[in-house]
C-alpha cells in the first residue's frame, strides 16, 4: 500500500499503516460486539457513537467545542497563512499568541467529542480530505465543510450500525473504520 | 558585541522610492537584515525604525500595510490553487486594496494558470509568491533573493515589473541578490561580509575589483565599455579563471552574453 512509482513512499506507507491498523481494530470490535450480545460479558464501549461515555458535564463540553469550533473558523485566514511559514504568517499581520490559543484550545475542543460519543475512526483523517478534493483547501470554507461533513458521516454511520444486523447494534465506528479504511 | 551577536555596528537609511540591493556572499547576513527590516527578528541592540517609528511599535496587521516580505524558501505541500495562494497577499485587509489578484497574476504571466493546482515549477512557484507580495500593496517590499530558480527571462521582467512599479505606486524596494549584473540595474547597492557594510553607494561606486575580492574573495576584474556593456572577469580559487561576458545596456537590461569559458 506503501508502493507507488517504483518505491515505497513514507507518507503513503505510514498511513496505510494507521488505516490498516483502524481496520482490524474496527474488525476485532465487530466480533467481539457480535459475542457481546450472545455472551453478554464482553465490554464494547470504545467505537461507538451512541454507547455510554457520556461523563463530565454537558454544557462544558459544549463550552470547549462551540470555543474551538469558533477559534477555528476565526483562525482560518491565519491557518492558511501558516501552510507558508513561520515567517510569512507574521509579515501578514497575524499575531503570534494566536497560534498558542488555537494550540491550546485543540485539546480540550477535541477530548470534548472523545468524552461525548468516543472513539470514531477515519472521521478526523477522511472528512478533511474528502473536504478538500471537494471546496479546495481554503480554511474558511474547509473548517466549516468538514465539520458538517464529519457530523453528517457519523449519523449515517450510526444509522447503518442500527439498522443492518437489527436488533443487533453495531457501532458506528466500525462503519467508518469499513468505510474509510480501503 | 554579545556572544553570538552576528550583525554589528549595521546602519542605513533608505528614502521613499529607493531600489536597493543587499549585496553580499552566502551567509554574510543579507537574510537577517531583511528578516530585522520586516520585524520577524528583534534586534538584541539598536532599532529598526519604520517612517520615523520603531517597527516593534506598530500592530502587526498595520505593519503589514506598511510593509510586505518574500522569504528566501517558501514552499506548501498542501494543494491550494494558485489564486488561493495569490489571495494570501490581501489577509492584512479587510477592505480591497489597489490592486485585484487577477492583475497581480497578470504582472507576473501566469493569469492563465489561476485556477491550476499548485503543482508548479520552481520559477513558476517563485513568480506566485511575487505576485502574492506584490499584491499585498504595501510601501516597502523586501525581497529575499528573488531572483532565485527563475530563468533570464523572468530575471529581466522582475526587475523590470518592480522598476514600473516603483515609477508608478512610488513604493521602496530592498532585495538581497547574488548576481553582480543585476547589481547593476539598483540605485544603490549595499554590499555586505559578515554582518557589516563594506560598501554602500551606486553600483559604479561599489562594483569594483577591491570591494568585490574582498566580499567575495574572489579576483574580479571589471571593464566597462563606453556603450555601457559591463564585462566581468572572476578569477576563482583552485586556479580556475572563468570569464563571464554580459553585455547590460542600462534600462533595458539584456543579457547578450556568450556562455562562460572555462
Amino acid at each position: 500500500m506503501g508502493w507507488k512509482r517504483g518505491g515505497f513512499w513514507p507518507d503513503r506507507l505510514l498511513l496505510a499503516g494507521v488505516g490498516l491498523g483502524f481496520l482490524f481494530s474496527a474488525i476485532l470490535m465487530l466480533l467481539m460486539s457480535i459475542s457481546s450480545t450472545r455472551e453478554q460479558g464482553v465490554p464494547c464501549s470504545g467505537y461507538s457513537a451512541t454507547f455510554l461515555l457520556l461523563t463530565g458535564p454537558l454544557f462544558l463540553r459544549i463550552i470547549f467545542i462551540t470555543a474551538g469550533l469558533c477559534i477555528s473558523l476565526l483562525r482560518a485566514k491565519s491557518l492558511n497563512a501558516l501552510v507558508l511559514g513561520d515567517d510569512f504568517h507574521t509579515v501578514s499581520g497575524f499575531p503570534e499568541k494566536g497560534k498558542i490559543y488555537s494550540f491550546c484550545m485543540r485539546q480540550p475542543h477535541d477530548s470534548s467529542f472523545r468524552i461525548s460519543c468516543g472513539m470514531i475512526g477515519f472521521i478526523g483523517l477522511l472528512i478533511p480530505h474528502i473536504a478538500r478534493f471537494m471546496v479546495g483547501s481554503d480554511n474558511r470554507i474547509l473548517v466549516p465543510v468538514s465539520a458538517i461533513g464529519g457530523g453528517m458521516l457519523l449519523c449515517i454511520a450510526d444509522l447503518i450500525g442500527k439498522s443492518v444486523l437489527s436488533p443487533t447494534e453495531l457501532p458506528a465506528g466500525i462503519i467508518t473504520a469499513i468505510i474509510g479504511a480501503p | 558585541m554579545k556572544a553570538g551577536t552576528f550583525i554589528k555596528d549595521l546602519s542605513f537609511t533608505v528614502e521613499n522610492g529607493q531600489f536597493i540591493g543587499l549585496l553580499g556572499a552566502n551567509g554574510s547576513g543579507k537574510s537577517t537584515i531583511l528578516k530585522l527590516a520586516s520585524g520577524i527578528l528583534t534586534a538584541s541592540g539598536g532599532s529598526v525604525d519604520l517612517w520615523g517609528k520603531s517597527i516593534q511599535s506598530y500592530k502587526n496587521k498595520d505593519r503589514a500595510k506598511l510593509l510586505s516580505y518574500l522569504p528566501q524558501v517558501l514552499d506548501i505541500s498542501i494543494p491550494f490553487t494558485v489564486r488561493e495562494v495569490v489571495s494570501m497577499g490581501l489577509y492584512p485587509y479587510d477592505i480591497l486594496p489597489p490592486l485585484t489578484t487577477d492583475e497581480a497574476l497578470k504582472m507576473v504571466g501566469l493569469a492563465h494558470k489561476a485556477i491550476r493546482n499548485y503543482n508548479l515549477s520552481g520559477g513558476e512557484r517563485r513568480r506566485v509568491y511575487i505576485a502574492m507580495t506584490l499584491l499585498q500593496g504595501a510601501g516597502l517590499v523586501l525581497l529575499d533573493e528573488p531572483l532565485a530558480n527563475l530563468d533570464i527571462r523572468y530575471q529581466i521582467e522582475l526587475i523590470r515589473l518592480l522598476k514600473e512599479l516603483r515609477a508608478s505606486r512610488g513604493i521602496t524596494i530592498i532585495m538581497a541578490l547574488h548576481d553582480i549584473n543585476i547589481a547593476l540595474q539598483f540605485d544603490t547597492l549595499v554590499l555586505i561580509k559578515e554582518g557589516k557594510i563594506i560598501g554602500t553607494g551606486t553600483p559604479d561606486a561599489v562594483l569594483t575589483g577591491n570591494l568585490l575580492k574582498d566580499a567575495f574573495d574572489v579576483e574580479v576584474d571589471i571593464k566597462r565599455e563606453e556603450s555601457g556593456g559591463v564585462y566581468i572577469k572572476f578569477s576563482i580559487l583552485l586556479r580556475l579563471s572563468l570569464t563571464v561576458k554580459f553585455g547590460i545596456t542600462g534600462e533595458s537590461c539584456e543579457k547578450t552574453g556568450t556562455a562562460p569559458q572555462l
